[in-house]
């Protein structure tokens, strides 16, 4: 009875309700009189409900399903549920019709189980002609050259001309076909039981060539029918892929990972779900979506990466916040600091020390601009035109510079324990020296501040400088693998890594005192008879600019710069040479404000850069011809 | 309003037109027509509550068109939420949407038990359904060889 057309034949007494159409009574039983309630439903159900079920799905889950007992296979495999294959091959996609010589059963297991048919091995290929699947192994055996067929076996195939009906294998190139041994051997034993009658024979051979070519015109189709089936499977795999790689990023996304996932995406080019693309959950044949145990599953790899993902976010946040603050101090740096020879900290310091920089980059939301992003670039700077009128930052800077200046002090304590209070650090004996390795410079407070060296992120330390130069540990000076990190929402950032910058003498042996130097300032200054060692500042000299003659080599004209740099300086006997009255107005004398000079070569006169040209001019005969300069000693190049 | 009691003698009143989606009800009620008399049914009243006015199937409807046509295992998110129950219930429910003659409730059981059987291998199959393999262990060739063979030519 067909449910799906439900007339009043059905209808039941209601004094009766409990008595159920005679079909629930026609069932299918596996449980071979085990007594259970639960076990194997699906077999206790009435047939027609069954076949409702069953005309849902494709012949290759019906095959399946009656290989799961003998009792399923008998109910399937009968001719009277030929109409479930029909209705199952219709749900299947351009399925070529069932051909005259297979059954059901066997049209679905040629189709679509890939096995080989002799051996049950994999990697079968499906040989449609000879209604088989063939593995490699198998083929050998099973399949036999023409070329190599023993005429007088299958003479009388070779009599009548029957090779090209066999059912053959067609193999590559220069192999040619394979006949199927089977089918030779049951050919050949047809024809030998018929070979006197030659009526039969003949009646023989036409079915056998009509057969043939029924076959093979199938069997094309059918090798069409599998090219088609294997490109909407991949298709239908890779669609399925997508879409459970697209469901974790929607998870993903659920879970509150929508800005990582979207970024992800962005920046890499492909959906986070892709990284974990090769999991068993997500590269499965299976077209079905992912589960929630397989969420579970993949989900701590998909955390990882978002994880990573967040940091990366967050990282590239707090780079950019920290490169416009690097952008806003060096504008400060070279409109305001170094023209005016300001003491003020590093953009290393700023970012390490505790005060308002820092807080204000640990307290401002990462996804919230800094307030000194200047979008207009009018030259405007966040630290000359809006900090310096925050008493919090004024007095931020006081602090730091009086630890500065302590530690600079300390340094100087340590090398001159004599030192008595900090107006020592401006005397012009007091010298101090980078100990970065190729540097060595000589420096004076306040400069050995804004020294590059003293707040270079790499800094590598000169091998020459003795042990007693080097002032860490010096007391008061914290460790330096404890400052410098910036903590934002729980995240930690190396602020100084990405700056690339470190705060003043980190590490404690960037500075030291310059021993050499002090002692040949001081020499100078004790030969003087108008200076005082122990008073005279660095500021007075360079006020002076005195002269510095040297007079064991000769050299006349030296300035306190040059001084340091003079060769042998320590055994040379160097002195100042106080102009007399005509240099003094000379106008090259003390009291002009330039410090950097032109010495002629010829004449060994110092002169103003400006006055250079005009003194080789007038002085040693220098004339320009065709665009170059030329010294004309003899006359020879015309006036 | 009808008044419908469980086996288990609980009752329950619902709108005609809701319990009307039961073939069966309908032609019950039109047999008997106006009756305080209650009709012993299963609950079937939040399923029919929530497909109340849609089309039912005509009785003479042809369903020859429909057997030449593929058959999808789509089922709407309603009632896939709805069906999802363990497989017990989900028999009875189909049972009793059998018997009660409520199409749309069967396809809807049928189809998530196909769903279930789809793309599944043999052991998978017997695992869910509780089916005993009562095959002898010889070669898989044999029997596919003999299942190849329509059982009513052996």
């Amino acid at each position: 009875m067909d449910y799906t057309s439900p007339n009043k034949k059905r209808r039941i007494s209601y004094d009766t309700p409990s008595v159920a159409p005679e079909k629930r009574r026609r069932v299918v039983s596996t449980t071979r009189g085990r007594k259970s309630t639960k076990a194997a439903m699906i077999l206790e159900i009435p047939l027609e409900i069954v076949h409702e079920i069953l005309s849902y799905l494709e012949p290759y889950d019906i095959l399946r399903l009656a290989r799961t007992s003998k009792n399923v296979r008998r109910l399937l495999t009968s001719r009277t549920s030929g109409f479930m294959w029909r209705r199952a091959r219709l749900n299947a996609d351009n399925v070529p019709p069932l051909p005259a010589d297979l059954s059901e059963p066997a049209y679905a297991n040629l189709l679509f189980y890939t096995n080989c048919s002799f051996c049950e091995g994999r990697g079968a290929r499906p040989i449609w002609e000879c209604r088989v699947r063939c593995c490699k192994k198998c083929f050998q055996n099973k399949f036999i050259p023409e070329m190599s067929l023993s005429t007088s076996y299958y003479s009388l195939l070779h009599k009548h001309r029957l090779m090209s009906v066999i059912p053959k294998a067609n193999t590559e190139f220069r192999r040619g076909a394979h006949l199927y041994i089977e089918a030779l051997d049951q050919y050949n034993a047809e024809l030998s039981s018929i070979e006197d009658d030659v009526e039969a024979i003949e009646q023989w051979i036409s079915h056998k060539i009509e057969q043939y070519n029924t076959t093979k015109n199938h069997s094309r189709d059918c090798a069409a029918w599998e090219i088609g089936r294997k490109d909407r499977q991949t298709m239908e795999r890779w669609n399925a892929r997508q879409d459970r790689i697209k469901w974790i990023d929607e998870r993903a996304t659920g879970e509150g990972w929508g800005v990582e996932v979207q970024s992800f995406r962005s920046l890499r080019g492909f959906p986070v779900g892709k990284w974990v693309s090769n999991h068993a959950s997500i590269n499965r044949k299976a077209k079905s979506a992912l589960t929630d145990v397989e969420w579970a599953k993949i989900k701590p790899m998909i955390l990882q990466s978002l994880h990573s993902q967040r940091e990366t976010l967050t990282r590239e946040a707090m780079r950019r916040r920290l490169h416009l603050l690097q952008e806003a101090f060096d504008q400060h740096y070279s409109q305001t600091l170094l023209l005016h020879n300001i003491v003020f900290p590093s953009l290393g310091d700023l970012v390490t020390t505790d005060g308002p920089i820092k807080r204000l980059i640990e307290e401002t939301p990462l996804d919230r601009t800094p307030p000194w992003f200047n979008p207009i670039s009018d030259n405007t700077s966040f630290f000359s035109e809006i900090f310096p009128y925050s008493p919090v930052f004024s007095e931020f800077i006081r602090k730091w510079r009086f630890e500065k200046e302590m530690e600079l002090f300390r340094i100087l304590c340590k090398a001159v324990p004599t030192t008595s209070d900090g107006s020592a650090l401006c005397l012009a004996t007091t010298v101090f020296k980078c100990n970065a390795s190729g540097c060595g410079e000589a420096l004076y407070y306040p400069e050995v501040f804004w020294h590059s060296c003293a707040t270079a992120y790499d800094f590598t330390p000169d091998v020459a400088a003795s042990a007693s130069d080097l002032t860490w540990p010096l007391e008061g000076i914290s460790d330096s693998s404890l400052v410098g990190t910036i903590h934002v929402a729980g995240d930690t950032f190396d602020g100084c890594k990405m700056l690339k910058t470190k705060w003043w003498n980190a590490g404690g042996n960037r500075i030291s005192f310059h021993h050499r130097a002090s002692d040949i300032a001081r020499r100078l200054l004790d030969n003087d008879t108008h200076l005082d060692a122990s008073k005279t500042t660095i500021q007075q000299i360079r006020t002076w600019n005195p002269i510095i003659c040297c007079k064991t080599c000769s050299w006349r004209r030296l300035y306190w710069t040059d001084l340091l740099r003079h060769e042998d300086v320590e055994i040379h006997d160097c002195v100042i040479q106080w102009p007399t009255s005509d240099q003094q107005t000379d106008g090259f004398g003390l009291s002009n404000s330039w410090v950097y000079a032109s010495r002629c070569g010829f004449c060994d006169i110092l002169l103003h850069p400006n006055a250079l040209y005009a003194h080789l001019l007038s002085q040693h005969r220098c004339s320009k011809l065709d665009g170059y300069w030329y010294m004309d000693f003899h006359n020879r190049l015309p006036v | 309003m009808v008044t419908l009691v469980t086996s288990d003698n609980e009752k329950f009143n619902a709108e005609k037109e809701v319990v009307e989606r039961s073939v069966l009800i309908k032609n019950m009620l039109e047999d008997v027509g106006e009756s305080d008399q209650p009709i012993p049914l299963p609950m079937f009243l939040e399923y029919c509550e929530h497909h109340r006015g849609e089309p039912l199937p005509a009785p003479d409807a042809d369903t020859s068109q429909d057997d030449t046509r593929k058959r999808t295992t789509d089922i709407s998110e309603w009632d896939q939420k709805f069906i999802t129950v363990d497989q017990e219930m989900l028999f009875e429910i189909i049972l009793a949407a059998n018997y009660l003659d409520i199409k749309s409730l069967l396809d809807v059981g049928c189809k998530t038990v196909a769903n279930m059987i789809k793309g599944k291998t043999p052991e998978e199959i017997r695992k869910l359904f509780n089916i005993v393999n009562d095959f002898t262990p010889r070669r898989r060739c044999a029997q596919i060889k003999k299942e190849n063979e329509w059982a009513e030519d052996r």
